[in-house]
């Protein structure tokens, strides 16, 4: 039975770091393309994103 | 797929909507930058200063030519910004880790249209090229406070078990604007009319709907697709 717990425990414990993990990389890949298209200083990205970065409200010059 | 798509159309309404304002208030730009630095000229001699409210380009940097160049780039950061915000979405809809109705995915959609479009625009509207504003890294520090304690907030009123957990969600929530957003120095007003600012606000907030709609939608229907056969009887339930 405490055999079976246990199973049951990792089971749970592998389906959720399925599914965080992915979530987690999301995250950082989604606010790293946010913070490069809305946020980066660097004048190419500034110039080549400036409509946008206006279009959606993020602080520009 | 949700970003290209999303991305795509608020490229269109950009072009329709915003890229005209954004044009006129970069000639109006321009004018008031040939006509300060030509008083600069004239008043050398009193150590006349350029005010900081205007931004004028090297010309040594590049930047995209007018025209379908500039569209193209603006086209592909709009794709970006969507991708990334369904991104979020999505990692979300993985942590929650249950169904996701299309209400549940509109619910979440509002909260990121909340977290990252009007409450940040709330201190910090959307901006004409030229308009007033304070020193940059203030505002991208308050920007990026308010829409990550935006989140928290909303994430506590949602998810939070006890009442204390939900009300402090709201104190979090109001936190960056009770702190305040950065002001501009300068009492100076920018080159382009009040009324062309505030049509801008307005259309850009508008395009921010629409895009976090078509966002969410999407972003929902795909995450439950994979789930099982009656993923449509379960993406259309309340």
């Amino acid at each position: 039975m405490n055999n079976f717990n246990n199973l049951v425990k990792d089971t749970n414990r592998g389906e959720l770091v399925q599914r965080i993990v992915p979530a987690l990389c999301g995250i950082c890949l989604g606010f790293f393309l946010l913070l490069g298209v809305g946020f980066a200083d660097a004048h190419l990205i500034h110039n080549a994103a400036h409509d946008a970065r206006h279009a959606h409200s993020f602080p520009c010059h | 797929m949700a970003g290209l798509v999303a991305g795509c159309i608020v490229f269109v309404l950009h072009l329709t909507l915003l890229q005209p304002l954004i044009t006129q208030a970069e000639i109006f730009e321009k004018v008031s930058s040939s006509k300060s630095s030509e008083n600069m000229v004239q008043d050398s001699s009193q150590n006349s200063s350029k005010p900081d409210t205007h931004h004028v380009h090297d010309g040594s940097e590049w930047s995209p030519h007018d025209g379908i160049e500039r569209s193209f780039y603006t086209l592909i950061a709009h794709i970006i910004t969507a991708i990334a915000y369904s991104l979020l979405l999505v990692a979300g809809f993985a942590i929650y880790g249950r169904d996701v109705s299309l209400l549940q995915g509109l619910l979440w959609g509002g909260a990121g249209f909340l977290s990252f479009s009007f409450l940040p625009g709330l201190g910090l509207p959307a901006e004409l090229p030229g308009a007033t504003r304070a020193d940059l890294m203030d505002r991208q520090l308050w920007w990026l406070m308010t829409a990550f304690l935006s989140i928290v907030g909303f994430l506590l009123i949602a998810f939070g078990k006890a009442n204390l957990l939900r009300f402090s969600g709201g104190i979090v929530l109001t936190l960056p604007h009770i702190f305040g957003a950065p002001v501009a120095n300068s009492t100076m007003s920018g080159p382009s009319s009040p009324e062309l600012a505030a049509k801008f606000v307005m259309l850009s907030l508008f395009v921010s709907v629409i895009m976090w709609i078509v966002i969410s939608f999407m972003t929902a229907f795909f995450y439950m697709r994979p789930i099982g056969n009656n993923y449509f009887s379960r993406f259309l339930r309340r």
